[in-house]
């Protein structure tokens, strides 16, 4: 069942148009990332899917058009970008004002389990204006989570956050999906996205440049492979191999022992060790990588 | 939207200035109460009853609204500015974002209404119900424009700056208007809830319309807003 469906989903401010007509399609219980550069348009997609922004024209459907907004609202949890919260409040009281906001009845005892699963436990009672830019991030987080709601939106949870909460953080979206929930991302962190998210999207100047599963982006960039061959060291290298290799693909990179190469073909990785055996160079190790998502995402 | 009333009753309340602001307010009316009281036996009984909230009338007809724009200017803004109003708009429809902001303010004036009253009553045991009327529909006129000041403008010091100059001037703008013959004074005598206050009874209803009406493009503008 699709969560998000959008149709030509267009924003325009003033002259600009920021996102250009994506339609895009979300199932139920995926980690779908979004990917993109500053300024692609990212966050302001994801703002038009949680109410923040409004669409200039397009239409978005959540829970495949099933009950109202304000039910929707009650549904989903949200983290913006530039988290920011009321100083006077603590971490805890954040949590007892939005969850009321939300309509939802939450007891200290909840508030206190979101707080400790986000790694706030002992800030619980500590005021908002003390945070670091980390533990505002993961407040953030964890005023999403209020209400167990089925679908979340995070606009970049781990930007900001130390290797290890980011980790924590990466665990617990995983469990999420694991019972059940759909967690829609934004992230700069193509290792992240490429490490929990089932689907992924790649924004470009307002549009959307690719879309798919890790394997599927892959199969799309497969004419190009990295090769990476680990020879016998060799003080001079002979100048027909040198020019042989240089013809066969592009991004060379060759170091006293190690050599990486992209080739488009199959039929290349056999000419390029044909050329170091009749050059008499003795191979140690060949290796073919698939095309990572950062090459992916750079060539999109 | 309770929550959000709830939310905003209380920060007025922890602020200092909203504090002094009642100490302020009631203060005066106590002693105008006290010094009408000494001249009990030279004025009627009806007119004592008025002259006991006299101080209370006239604090909040020249000063009330400086007082609202002064505590209230950025109670939208504010959110926006700080971002914290992204929080809210995805848990909330907007329209109950601004009618539990206007509610919040209200509570918070209607509170220190009820202790400035209260304080006259526990001195010369009278309460004035029409005055308390009169004030409290001149504080929702202020409130709801304050609150669309508030929408329209996104920068809480240009509506801080805007609120004291608008706050001063309404009361001139208002005595002027009462007390010119010009033609121009009359119309601009029907925009502000002063003329209604003079001329009483249903009349007050139009000061109401007219926070009504603030309310109502605060709602609006307030809904097509982006974030």
């Amino acid at each position: 069942m699709p969560l998000i469906e959008t149709v030509q989903l267009t924003k325009r401010f003033g002259e600009r148009t920021i996102v250009n007509s994506v339609s895009l399609t979300v199932q139920q219980n995926e980690i779908f990332g979004f990917l993109g550069k500053n300024g692609a348009g990212k966050s302001t997609f994801i703002n038009m899917l949680t109410g923040i922004v409004r669409p200039s024209s397009g239409t978005i459907r959540l829970f495949d058009g099933d009950g109202n907004t304000a039910e929707w609202k009650r549904r989903i949890g949200v983290l913006p970008d530039y988290s920011t919260f009321y100083d006077s409040l603590t971490a805890r009281d954040h949590l007892l004002y939005l969850s009321r906001v939300k309509g939802i009845r939450v007891t200290k005892k909840e508030c206190d389990r979101i707080l400790e699963e986000v790694g706030l436990a002992e800030h619980a009672g500590k005021r908002a204006k003390a945070f670091s830019f980390g533990m505002k991030k993961k407040l953030g987080i964890a005023q999403a989570l209020l209400g167990d709601p089925e679908l979340l939106f995070l606009d970049e949870p781990t930007s900001g956050v130390d290797v290890e909460s980011s980790l924590q953080i990466q665990q617990l979206l995983l469990r999420l999906q694991k019972e059940g929930r759909t967690i829609f991302m934004t992230s700069h962190n193509l290792h992240e996205i490429e490490k929990i998210c089932t689907r992924m999207a790649i924004m470009k100047a307002g549009t959307i440049a690719a879309a798919g599963s890790l394997s599927e982006l892959q199969a799309k960039h497969r004419s190009w492979r990295t090769v990476t061959v680990r020879h016998a060291a060799l003080a001079d290298k002979p100048y027909e191999l040198v020019s042989f290799v240089e013809g066969l693909g592009k991004h060379l990179e060759w170091r006293e022992e190690a050599l990486s190469l992209e080739v488009d073909d199959k039929r290349k990785v056999a000419a390029l060790i044909r050329a170091f055996v009749h050059a008499g160079v003795d191979i140690y190790h060949v290796c073919g990588d698939e095309p990572s998502l950062e090459r992916i995402f750079l060539e999109e | 939207m309770w929550a959000i009333c709830i939310h905003e009753f209380i920060r007025l309340f922890r602020s200092v200035k909203s504090l002094i602001t009642i100490a302020f307010i009631a203060g005066v009316s106590y002693w105008v109460s006290d010094l009408v009281n000494q001249a009990a036996g030279f004025i009627s009984q009806h007119e004592l009853t008025e002259g006991h909230a006299l101080g209370v009338f006239a604090l909040v007809m020249l000063f009330g609204p400086l007082f609202v724009f002064g505590l209230s200017h950025d109670m939208i803004n504010r959110e926006v500015s700080s971002r914290t109003v992204r929080f809210l708009v995805t848990r909330t429809s907007r329209f109950r974002i601004v009618l539990g902001k206007c509610f919040g303010v209200l509570l918070f004036w209607l509170c220190c209404m009820l202790v400035t009253f209260g304080t006259v009553l526990a001195s010369v045991h009278t309460f004035d119900v029409k005055t308390f009327l009169e004030c409290m529909s001149m504080l929702v006129y202020s409130v709801s424009l304050c609150l669309l000041l508030s929408v329209l403008i996104a920068r809480p010091s240009y509506t801080m700056f805007g609120g004291i100059i608008l706050g001063l001037f309404l009361p001139i703008l208002g005595i002027w208007t009462l007390a010119s013959s010009q033609p121009a004074a009359k119309w601009i005598g029907y925009l502000l809830p002063y003329a209604y206050l003079e001329k009483g009874e249903a009349y007050i209803g139009v000061i109401w319309l007219y926070a009504l009406l603030f309310l109502a493009a605060s709602a609006l503008l307030f809904q097509r807003r982006d974030f």
